[in-house]
């Protein structure tokens, strides 16, 4: 897979206070890439460089392998952390409106228009200005701008922040629809556990640091400890205090019937070995390998660094 | 270019068709007509006529003291001084008593202090000193009656000169007489008024329209978009067409009143008659004939395609250098209210040139109209009042390349404190940061 978005290097400092050191960062075409760090980290730093908000005090990136100029601009949608919309502007002129920025012209900024209010059912609104509306219905119209142009990268700041979870899982599925037709999506938060599941590759910032990047799965495969979750219906408790002696489980909780203990895989064994040893203690009702969250992950991450 | 057309686009439809440009356009014009019908009457109604009773001991007064429309005179015999004393504290209809005393025709001086106005109200210093002025003249007449001046000479000695002057610099080196100097003035402090009026409250629409787009944060989606420098002349450019626009529609509305209000005149009038009753006017009343005459002379005497275009000019430049100064004043502040701490600026330079300019009638090649003319921040108003009595090439030239020089400059820092402003929420700039801002 080719990269769609490469960062060289790239500083940005605000007075005395570094926002970005040296950032390097490839996002594959076609990833779900999570951009993930504390408030503070320089996550919207870097968005508004790509975005051509705030110029780059060094370093270069590149979309599709082009620099950043004017010409990159229709390939990009950015929903910013701050959302916002004309009060005293009907809705659909609005989002035409922004289209036109986006470079489109007038007959294809209405058809596009068009086509995602009646997606989203909102074709009613369109008379509309954002005062008569609710929060939940502007949300919908700030994410139809967003992706309006058809842009081969999408950047969510803080995706989910502020919507409610029935529009948060309409948005969502929208996002992997747009995701599967092509497009590269960015997600920037702090929220870690929000955008987990949805992104294949992730990268940490911490205080203007790229921490770690890559694959999700190898980052989570690096950091796992070995340890498994196991949970056993037991009819008696014979073999249990050899076992015990053996393997030194972390009990969590001990019922008359029923264990849960996290075990830690001696090195010498492999995990089906380890599962058989278990069998003779009782039924095993779960055994599971201990994946840890993104947010342990980060934790770890930000202490051996 | 585009996209600074696409934003001075919407910036304009959403101005012109919001509800407060639509009042504007069109109730504004009624309330100037009526602002001035209200001065006007009050004028009038201030001036009211005066009726003063006079006791003249010596007199001598009686022809100097002759009625007229505003003030009329009554003598009366000294017997009837008591009387009109006690009249005067509550009458509605008199308004004062002027008491001369008897005076020796060699002893003038004891006559100071001697005469008395007694009033029952405020009589107004101008009707005091127009009083004082006469008694005085007639007491020079026959002062020089007592030294021999027989009354035929005094009537030679009088004098009624107007000083005919010839400006040589003048394209027609015609005659320029008093009526093309006030009219000259009168052109010169209208269009400074347009260019003041004109440039606070449209500057002032473009500051808040940049608040607005701060506040509702909806810039930052724009600027992923737009330059912030195509943003800010696309709002200034939008602005200004709202503001050709609303002007177009006042002087359309002005010309249709005033050909309507002419074409209404004359069908009330039969031609044959109209001709006719304007000889009759001219016969009676001279005066008013070849004041209205000189008024089209004195118009004649000013060349109006040299003002107009050099006032366009000064205009244009003198709105952007401003304009761009308001929208980086919107881009520093978070909202409204935080904004007056900082239009006093702009606001001071442009009423130092108006009333600077104040001068120009006096001397409008004088030193301070000259220098208010050559710095850029009072140019755009100074120069425009200087015009009509005409100004010297290489002063217009040194004028515009100081006023251009300085608005780019203006314009590259306010787009770089824009650029910038636009982007901080939650906090009201200081100068200091500003300073950084324009580094960064």
């Amino acid at each position: 897979m080719s990269d769609l978005l490469v960062s060289k290097g790239i500083s940005k400092q605000f007075g005395n206070k570094i926002a970005l050191n040296n950032f390097d960062l490839s996002i594959p075409q076609g990833a779900i890439y999570g951009l993930l760090g504390p408030n503070g980290a320089g996550k919207t730093t870097f968005l508004r460089i790509i975005n051509q908000i705030t110029a780059p005090d060094s370093g270069e990136i590149t979309i599709a392998g082009k620099h950043l100029d004017k010409s990159i601009v229709p390939m990009v949608g950015y929903m910013p952390e701050e959302r916002g919309l004309y009060n005293n502007m009907k809705i659909g002129e609005q989002a035409l409106y922004f289209a036109r920025l986006k470079g489109l012209n007038h007959a294809e900024a209405i058809k596009k228009t068009r086509f995602w209010f009646e997606k989203l059912e909102i074709m009613e609104w369109w008379d509309k200005k954002l005062t008569e509306l609710s929060k939940g219905m502007g949300q919908k119209v700030q994410f139809v701008i967003t992706v309006l142009h058809e842009p081969k990268l999408l950047i969510f700041d803080e995706p989910f922040s502020g919507f409610d979870p029935v529009n948060a899982k309409l948005i969502a599925e929208e996002i992997i629809g747009l995701s599967k037709k092509g497009a590269t999506i960015i997600f920037s938060t702090h929220r870690m556990e929000s955008v987990e599941e949805m992104c294949d590759h992730i990268a940490l910032i911490n205080q203007s640091n790229k921490i770690l990047d890559g694959e999700i799965n190898a980052i989570k495969h690096r950091f796992k400890s070995g340890k498994y979750f196991v949970e056993i219906d037991r009819s008696d408790k014979s073999g249990w205090a050899e076992f015990k002696e053996q393997f030194e489980p972390e009990i969590i909780s001990e019922q008359e019937h029923s264990m849960k203990f996290n075990i830690s895989k001696p090195d010498d064994i492999n995990s089906n070995e380890l599962l058989i040893k278990l069998t003779t203690l009782g039924h095993i009702a779960q055994f599971k390998e201990n994946i840890p969250s993104m947010n342990e992950v980060f934790i770890r991450a930000v202490s051996e660094n | 270019m585009k996209q600074i057309l696409l934003v001075a686009k919407r910036e304009f439809m959403t101005q012109v068709k919001n509800k407060t440009f639509i009042v504007m356009t069109f109730l504004s014009p009624l309330i100037l007509v009526a602002i001035i019908a209200i001065v006007a009457w009050m004028i009038s109604a201030n001036s009211d006529q005066k009726n003063i009773a006079v006791i003249d001991h010596s007199n001598e007064f009686i022809t100097t003291l002759a009625s007229s429309k505003n003030v009329i005179y009554n003598f009366y015999p000294a017997a009837d001084m008591e009387g009109i004393k006690d009249t005067l504290v509550d009458s509605k209809y008199l308004n004062g008593l002027l008491i001369i005393p008897e005076f020796d025709d060699n002893d003038f001086e004891s006559l100071q202090n001697k005469i008395e106005l007694i009033t029952n109200g405020n009589i107004g210093v101008t009707f005091k000193e127009g009083l004082e002025s006469k008694i005085n003249k007639r007491i020079e007449e026959i002062k020089m009656k007592n030294a021999g001046v027989s009354e035929n000479q005094l009537k030679q000695l009088k004098s009624n000169i107007s000083i005919k002057t010839f400006n040589l610099k003048d394209s027609s080196g015609g005659e320029t007489g008093n009526k093309t100097e006030y009219l000259k003035f009168g052109i010169a402090m209208f269009l400074a008024y347009i260019v003041f009026t004109f440039i606070m409250l449209y500057g002032v629409k473009i500051m808040r329209s940049v608040v607005e787009e701060k506040n509702n944060r909806v810039v930052e989606i724009i600027i992923s978009s737009v330059k912030p420098f195509n943003l800010m002349m696309g709002k200034i450019l939008g602005t200004t067409f709202v503001a050709l626009l609303q002007f177009s529609i006042w002087i359309v509305v002005g010309l249709l009143a005033f050909i309507g209000g002419s074409t209404f005149l004359q069908s009330k009038i039969p031609t044959g008659m109209a001709q006719s009753q304007m000889q009759e006017m001219m016969n009676q009343n001279p005066e008013w004939m070849t004041e209205t005459l000189g008024i089209f002379d004195a118009m004649r005497d000013v060349n109006f395609p040299f003002i107009i275009i050099l006032f366009l000019i000064y205009f244009l430049l003198g709105y952007l250098f401003y304009s761009s100064v308001f929208a980086a004043i919107g881009s520093a502040v978070d909202n409204e209210a935080d904004t007056q701490q900082f239009t006093f600026y702009p606001i001071f330079p442009m009423i130092i040139a108006i009333y600077g300019s104040m001068t120009a009638l006096d001397n409008p090649d004088g030193p301070v109209s000259f220098w208010l003319s050559m710095i850029p921040l009072t140019s755009p108003i100074s120069m425009v009042v200087r015009l009509p009595f005409g100004v010297e090439w290489w002063e217009i030239l040194l004028s515009l390349l100081l006023l251009i020089g300085t608005m780019l400059l203006m314009v590259f820092t306010a787009s770089k404190i824009y650029r910038v402003g636009i982007l901080m929420y939650g906090k009201k700039a200081s100068f200091k940061e500003m300073w950084k801002w324009i580094r960064y």
